[in-house]
């Protein structure tokens, strides 16, 4: 029912083989140029974030990571990732030492975050982890308390919302804990 | 849409890690709505610059998780050792697939397999801020500064330990 | 999405007295997928698995996930113990547990028989077990534990009949509703309407120990099992050397197999190789699902791993194809179109300000001004901050 495709004949396979050599000897010089090996690229060939931005608002469904990388070996030309995956070759999967110039959760990545905590998530490098959890609230309280507080150990429950309680809670608590023990450490310190 | 695998399998993980975690160690998603994202705190091992610090760090699951290793990135603040890169991204051989070993140096056995687990990575990464391996350092500075001038970064890493808690 | 909403496992029994169940349980899941063992098999390293979780991982590397010694799908034998245990274990499970968490609510109501509400009680119970790990006084603790031994036996008498009702209603012989059936000259074998006739023109009426591919399935073959009855598992599928066939023969074969042949060449390997996986798995089962269950499955594949996942160049392949659905695409992506207009309209309104000042004043009062090229908004509202590299 189903007709076969012609096979590959002689020449079309010569003009193939000559082809992907011209172009495999374009892209490996090309790559080799900027930075030889060690972890890929140096501090200077920063992926732009306006351009990841761009494509990524055009296609959501990419990892920022995917992106960053097709953008870097192609010297940021927004117009030829586009191109490439429209053409619907899609892009290539970074390796794994490729570390991005560019911090960005990746597009598939965190899902709407119902707590305020957790909305701070991705802007959170540099920070401290108080500041990460929006915990400066409950330092006063808490010190009050002392170490009076036993920790809940485990937790589960049946309902989603519960469940994601107790987590942040555990969370808050072991970050509090380590912070009053710290102190009370460099309190005996001092004395 | 019909929950994969995966999803099922991290729903389990995430249980037993609330319902009995281990000594130091909480975990779980960011938002039950998004299984592949998760959160994790780990306390510094004792007896070490770490003691007495938490590190948060993110944990992202591939769709075909368990037969492929998540990625882990440690986030707000830096941790200043061999094995972590500037950037937070965490170098150990648990997270690495059997297949490619970019480094030429790990067992096999030591690495990712569909049998390890969230918990036992963060185990594995808190043995290795406790021993960090120099053999493939992730970041070659940290390296440098734990191989020669030990006390230097003993106390780098304190400082970083207070800083994280905000102190 | 239908998030599960919550699953036994084997942290169950540790809030309960008989938490000693727990490493029990855990033994009865399998380690890649923990779940109970579904059609476990073993390796030829002696590890078992379920069929499925072990095929993926075969294909994948090629190594037990145990002990990463090399194996073959080929090898890998049913572990029909396990399964009856497996099966037996999740007979009891339910009553055993609940049993467990009665009593641990009665432990912590100090006695009295106060009924608590269901969802309340496993919380309960791990205060309870915290308490009793720290406490202070042991004699207490041991006249609690001498208590609650008797209060569980006498509970387990009442609850007996019960469980045994349980076993009973497990018997094995029942025939599966399928959709298939039996061949009438009694080869025992079972298979859809449509191909009945063509088997009855060949069928001896003798039971065949095992047709066709003795070599990929005969080997799999129960040896022996009591009491129960066997069907003969459909036909194994073979592997395929993608390399060897060009796309056009590759795609002729999934229809003959009668999966979906879009999408790339790797993706349609992947493809058949998940469906290879399903189906050999299947064929490990005692009651083996009919194949529009396993097309189901398949699809549920193609949609968290598959092609109709998230990555853009497959999604590319299926718009190029002939019977793509426009309407349907339209309006599943309804949200994305609209989003990415109001982001342009966003962007150009910022670039007419930036170009013409007067048109600042016009705009300012109905859009609000865009947060710069660091901040984006992302499909779900939370600006997401693009952070340049750490130290």
């Amino acid at each position: 029912m189903h007709d076969d495709e012609p096979s590959l004949n002689i020449p079309s396979l010569l003009t193939l083989a000559v082809v992907s050599f011209f172009v495999l000897r374009w892209f490996f010089n090309r790559d080799d140029s900027p930075s030889a090996g060690g972890r890929p690229r140096g501090r200077g060939n920063a992926v732009d974030p306006a351009q990841v931005d761009q494509i990524s608002q055009m296609f959501p469904q990419l990892s920022t990571r995917e992106i960053m990388w097709d953008l870097q070996r192609n010297g940021g030309s927004v117009a030829a990732t586009t191109e490439r995956i429209l053409a619907g070759r899609g892009l290539e999967t970074p390796p794994p030492s490729f570390q991005p110039q560019v911090a960005m959760p990746s597009a598939n990545g965190p899902a709407r975050q119902s707590t305020s905590v957790a909305a701070s998530t991705s802007k959170a490098d540099g920070q401290d982890l108080i500041s990460r959890y929006g915990l400066s609230a409950k330092l006063t309280s808490e010190s009050a308390e002392a170490a009076s507080a036993t920790p809940s150990k485990s937790s589960w429950a049946q309902n989603k919302e519960e469940r994601q309680r107790l987590l942040q809670k555990r969370r808050d608590e072991m970050i509090l804990a380590a912070r009053r023990k710290m102190m009370q450490k460099e309190q005996g310190k001092a004395k | 849409m019909a929950s994969s695998v995966a999803q099922k399998r991290l729903f389990h993980e995430y249980k037993n890690l609330s319902t009995n975690p281990p000594e130091g160690i909480t975990a779980g998603p960011v938002s039950e709505d998004d299984m592949f994202y998760w959160e994790a705190l780990i306390e510094g091992p004792g007896d070490t610059p770490f003691e007495g610090g938490v590190f948060a760090a993110e944990l992202k699951f591939p769709k075909d998780y368990p037969l492929s290793p998540p990625t882990m990135k440690f986030v707000g603040g830096g941790v200043w050792h061999p094995n972590v890169y500037p950037n937070g991204t965490v170098c150990i051989s648990i997270l690495h697939p059997p297949g490619d070993d970019p480094n030429h140096y790990e067992h096999a056995s030591e690495r990712w397999s569909p049998i390890q687990s969230v918990e036992k990575i963060l185990i594995s990464v808190m043995s290795m801020l406790a021993e960090p391996n120099d053999e493939s350092p992730a970041n070659v500075e940290a390296a440098k500064m734990w191989r020669e001038r030990r006390p230097e970064y003993e106390q780098k890493v304190r400082d970083e330990v207070r800083k994280g808690l905000g102190l | 999405m239908a998030e599960p909403f919550d699953i036994p496992d084997s942290t169950d029994w540790l809030n309960t007295p008989l938490l000693l169940l727990a490493p029990l349980e855990n033994s009865l899941r399998c380690q890649i997928c923990k779940d109970f063992f579904d059609n476990p098999v073993l390796t030829s390293c002696s590890h078992t698995f379920c069929s499925l979780c072990i095929r993926r991982c075969l294909s994948n590397e090629g190594r037990c996930p145990t002990c990463r010694l090399q194996d073959q799908e080929l090898k890998l034998r049913r572990n029909w113990i396990v399964q009856e245990l497996v099966e037996q274990f999740q007979n009891a499970r339910e009553p055993m547990l609940s049993l467990a968490r009665k009593e641990a609510a009665r432990l912590t109501n100090g006695g009295d028989d106060i009924q608590q509400p269901a969802p309340k009680k496993r919380r309960v119970g791990f205060l309870d077990q915290d308490e009793e790990a720290e406490a202070a006084d042991p004699g207490s603790q041991r006249m609690r534990t001498r208590s609650r031994g008797v209060k569980v036996e006498v509970a387990m008498q009442e609850e007996e009949p019960e469980v045994i009702e349980d076993s009973q209603d497990d018997d094995e012989d029942f025939v599966p509703e399928d959709g298939l059936f039996s061949c009438p000259l009694g080869c025992g074998r079972r298979m859809k309407e449509a191909v009945m006739f063509t088997h009855l023109d060949v069928c001896t009426g003798q039971k065949a120990p095992s047709p066709a591919k003795p070599a990929t399935f005969g080997s799999l073959q129960p040896q022996r099992h009591a009491t129960q009855n066997f069907i003969d598992p459909p036909e194994r599928l073979p592997a395929i050397n993608y390399s060897l066939l060009k796309d056009g023969q590759l795609k002729k074969k999934f229809r003959e197999l009668g999966i979906p042949d879009w999408g790339s060449r790797a993706l349609l390997q992947r493809r058949h190789t998940e469906w290879m996986n399903l189906w050999n798995a299947n064929c490990d089962s005692r009651n083996p699902k009919p194949k529009r269950e396993l097309l189901n499955e398949l699809k549920i594949w193609e949609k968290t791993q598959g092609g109709a996942q998230t990555p853009f160049a497959s999604a590319a392949d299926e718009i190029t194809r002939k019977d793509f659905d426009r309407e349907k695409w339209s309006s599943s992506h309804d949200d994305d179109f609209k989003r990415l207009i109001a982001n342009a309209r966003k962007k150009s309104d910022a670039q007419i300000r930036s170009t013409i000042p007067g048109a600042l004043a016009a705009s300012e009062d109905n859009v609000p001004a865009p947060a710069g090229p660091i901040e984006i908004p992302m499909g779900n509202g939370d600006p997401v901050v693009i952070d340049s590299d750490g130290p």
